[in-house]
C-alpha cells in the first residue's frame, strides 16, 4: 500500500511539479497515473522510491514514512521500470535480472535459479536468453526483462513509468496482456505511469489522473469513461474513446428530439405527409397530453393498403413500446430488436413523452454521434 | 646550437643515400648493443614511470570530477594547461623551478604531460554513461560505489584505456626530449647524434622509439578490445 500525505513537490526553479497530492494506492491494486506531458507524474513517482524528495508532505509504504528508511533498502524492495528500459549493456540477461539479488548478497546458485524462474513467467526459454547481451534482444524482449528485473526479489510495489512508451504498438498491446496476466499471478500493486488513455483504460484498476500536479479524477476505468468530472479530463480521454461502447450511451443523450405529433382523429395521408414533410419514418399519436403510441412509416404502409388512406388513425394499432431517457442504448437497442418495432418512444421520468428512438436512423447516430470520424483522439504527448 | 647542428647535419645526410645510413645503423646496433638495451631501459622507464602515476592520479581525479562540480573545473583545466606547453619548454622548464636536471625532474615534466589524455578520458568516459543507465541503478538501490564498480567503471573503461593508449604512445615520443635535461632514454643516442652529426647515432635513437611507440600502441590496442565487454561488441 502506497499513500500520499499532502505531498508537494517545487524544484529549486520554483516549478511546482505536484501540488498537495492525497492519494491511497491499496495493496494488489494497478494504479495507472495519466496526464500530460509536464503534469508532474514522473515527479510522483520518484517521490515514491526517493528518487526525488517530496518538498512537504509524507508518502507511506506499507504503513512506513519513506523517510525513516534507508533510500537504498527503500529501492531494493520496490521494483522500478522505466521508458528508456535501461538494461546494462555489459550485463547479460541473466546479470540483468539478478541486479538487485546480487545487491543482497543472494548465492550464485539462488540467484540462477530465480531468474530462470522469471524468464520461464514470461515465455522466454532460460536456455536460449539467460547469456544472452540486451542488444541480442527486440525491444519487447528488453522491456520483459526489464519487467523480470524489476520483480526479481518479489517486491510489494512496482513503480512503471512509461514502460512501454518506446515500443511499437503491436509489441506494446502483446506486453501489456502479458502484463495483465503476470499481474494476476503476482498481485503487485502497481504504479504505473503513462500519457496514453488506451494503455491506462487497459490496464487499470483505477485511474488517477493529473493535471499542473493536481489530481482532477481517481476513479475507475469506467466510471472515468462515463462520468468524466470535468471538461479536461472529457478532453483527455477524448469523444471518441468515452464512447468506447456506444451502447453504454445514455438515451437522453443522442435521442431524436423532435417529434412530430398527431391527434388519433388524422387521417393516414395526414400522417404521410407530416413524415414527408419532417424528413422522419414515424410520428407519434396524442391527443392533447394522452399520448397513445407511435406510429412509424412501416406501419403506416401496411395501414395504407390494408385500410385505405383516408381511414383515421385512431383505428390504427400503434406502437406503445417505450424506453425510459434514463436507460443506455444497449437497453434501447435491445428492446427494439426483440419486440420487432421500428420506433421506440423515449418517456422521461414523469411518463412525459420526451423523444423517440427509431430504427432507421441509428446507423447515422452511430456514424455522427458515436464514433465520429474527426475524433482523432489523445495521441501525442503534446496534443 | 640546435638550429645549427640540424643544419650540418641535414647538409651531410643529404649526400648519402638512406641505405647506406642503414647499413651503418645496423652495424652499430651489433657494436653498442648494450648501450642500446640500456637506453631503452631507460625509455621504458621514462614512460612507464610518470604514466603509471599519472594513471593512479587521473582515474581517480576524473571519477571526483563527475561527482563534484568542484573537482570537475580546476582539474580538467589545469591539465589542459599542463598539456598546452609545449613539451621541450616543460622539461626545459623543470632546471629554472629548482629542479635541476637528470631522470627526476624528466619524470615530473612527463607525467603533466601524461595526466590529461587520462583524466579527460576517464571523465568523459564516465560522465557519458547513459543518464538513463545511472537512473536504473539508483532506482534498483545501488549506493554511489556501486554504481561506479558495476556499472560506471564497466562502461566507461574501454574509454579509458584509450586515454591510457593515447597518453602512452604520447609519452613515449616527447621522452626523446628528457635526454636534453640528462633524462636518458632513447633520445640521448639522438642528442649526441645531432652534436657529433652522425646520422646512424641518430637512427639509434630514432628506430628504437619509433617502433617502441608503434608496439606499444598495437599492444595496448588489443588491450583495449579485451577489456571492452562484450556485451558493447556483440
Ligand atoms: N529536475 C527538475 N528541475 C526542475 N524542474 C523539473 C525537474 N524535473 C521535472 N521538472 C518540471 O516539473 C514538472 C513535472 O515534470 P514531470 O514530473 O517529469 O512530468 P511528467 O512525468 O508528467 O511529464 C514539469 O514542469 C517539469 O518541467
Ligand atoms: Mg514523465
Amino acid at each position: 500500500m502506497v499513500v500520499f500525505e499532502d505531498v508537494t513537490k517545487i524544484y529549486d526553479d520554483e516549478t511546482v511539479a505536484v501540488d498537495g497530492l492525497n492519494l491511497t494506492v491499496e495493496r494488489g491494486e494497478f494504479m495507472v497515473f495519466i496526464g500530460p506531458s509536464g503534469c508532474g507524474k514522473t515527479t510522483t513517482l520518484q517521490m515514491i522510491n526517493r528518487l526525488k524528495e517530496p518538498t512537504s508532505g509524507r508518502i507511506l509504504v506499507n504503513g512506513e514514512d519513506t523517510r525513516d528508511m534507508k533510500a537504498v533498502d527503500l529501492r531494493r524492495n520496490m521494483g522500478y521500470v522505466i521508458q528508456e528500459i535501461a538494461l546494462f549493456p555489459h550485463m547479460t540477461v541473466g546479470q540483468n535480472i539478478s541486479v538487485v539479488p546480487d545487491l543482497l548478497g543472494w548465492s550464485q546458485e539462488e540467484k540462477l535459479e530465480r531468474a530462470r524462474e522469471l524468464l520461464a513467467l514470461v515465455d522466454l526459454d532460460p536456455d536460449v536468453y539467460m547469456d544472452r547481451y540486451p542488444r541480442e534482444l527486440s525491444g519487447g524482449q528488453q522491456q520483459r526483462i526489464g519487467v523480470l528485473r524489476a520483480l526479481a526479489v518479489d517486491p510489494d510495489v512496482l513503480l512503471m513509468d512509461e514502460p512501454f512508451g518506446g515500443l511499437d504498438p503491436l509489441t506494446r498491446d502483446q506486453l501489456h496482456d502479458e502484463l495483465k496476466i503476470l499481474q494476476d499471478k503476482v498481485q503487485k500493486t502497481i504504479i504505473f505511469v503513462t500519457h496514453d488513455m488506451d494503455e491506462a483504460l487497459k490496464l487499470a484498476d483505477r485511474v488517477t489522473l493529473m493535471r499542473d500536479g493536481k489530481l482532477v479524477q481517481v476513479d475507475s476505468p469506467e466510471e472515468i469513461l462515463r462520468n468524466p468530472n470535468d471538461e479536461f479530463v472529457a478532453d483527455f480521454i477524448g469523444s471518441e474513446r468515452r464512447l468506447i461502447s456506444p451502447l453504454d450511451v445514455l438515451v437522453r443523450e443522442v435521442m431524436l428530439e423532435d417529434i412530430p405529433k398527431l391527434g388519433s382523429d388524422a387521417s393516414l395521408d395526414d400522417a404521410l405527409s407530416l413524415m414527408q414533410e419532417k424528413k422522419t419514418d414515424y410520428i407519434a399519436v396524442a391527443d392533447g397530453d394522452d399520448f397513445k403510441g407511435m406510429l412509424s412509416a412501416h406501419r403506416l404502409q401496411e395501414l395504407r393498403l390494408d385500410t385505405g388512406p383516408e381511414s383515421s388513425i385512431g383505428d390504427a394499432e400503434l406502437i406503445t413500446v417505450t424506453v425510459d431517457s434514463r436507460e443506455t442504448m444497449m437497453t434501447a437497442v435491445h428492446r427494439l430488436a426483440e419486440t420487432e418495432e421500428h420506433v421506440l418512444a423515449v418517456m422521461n421520468r414523469k411518463g412525459k413523452l420526451v423523444g423517440a428512438i427509431s430504427r432507421g436512423w441509428l446507423p447515422d447516430i452511430l456514424a455522427k454521434e458515436l464514433w465520429p470520424k474527426e475524433a482523432a483522439g489523445f495521441e501525442t504527448e503534446e496534443s | 646550437m640546435l638550429a645549427q647542428s640540424l643544419q650540418s647535419t641535414i647538409a651531410l645526410m643529404a649526400n648519402r643515400t638512406f641505405s647506406e645510413s642503414l647499413v651503418r645503423f645496423f652495424n652499430l646496433v651489433n657494436t653498442r648493443q648494450d648501450d642500446l638495451m640500456r637506453a631503452l631501459y631507460e625509455h621504458v622507464l621514462l614512460v612507464a614511470i610518470p604514466v603509471g602515476i599519472a594513471i593512479l592520479i587521473a582515474i581517480p581525479l576524473g571519477i571526483l570530477a563527475t561527482r563534484y562540480k568542484a573537482v570537475e573545473i580546476p582539474a580538467l583545466n589545469l591539465a589542459s594547461i599542463g598539456q598546452t606547453i609545449p613539451s621541450l619548454a616543460l622539461l626545459a622548464l623543470m632546471i629554472p623551478i629548482g629542479l635541476g636536471i637528470g631522470r627526476r625532474p624528466a619524470y615530473i615534466a612527463l607525467l603533466i604531460y601524461a595526466v590529461l589524455p587520462i583524466l579527460r578520458n576517464t571523465f568523459t568516459g564516465i560522465a557519458g554513461v547513459d543518464a538513463s543507465l545511472k537512473r536504473a541503478a539508483r532506482g534498483m538501490g545501488m549506493t554511489d560505489m556501486q554504481m561506479l564498480r558495476k556499472v560506471e567503471m564497466p562502461l566507461a573503461f574501454p574509454i579509458i584505456m584509450a586515454g591510457i593508449r593515447t597518453s602512452t604512445v604520447m609519452i613515449i615520443g616527447t621522452a626523446v626530449l628528457a635526454a636534453y635535461i640528462g633524462g636518458g632514454g632513447l633520445g640521448s643516442f639522438i642528442v649526441t647524434g645531432l652534436g657529433l652529426v652522425r646520422d646512424d647515432l641518430i637512427l639509434l635513437g630514432a628506430i628504437p622509439s619509433a617502433l617502441l611507440a608503434i608496439f606499444t600502441d598495437l599492444i595496448l590496442g588489443r588491450v583495449e578490445d579485451w577489456v571492452t565487454p562484450r556485451g558493447l561488441k556483440v
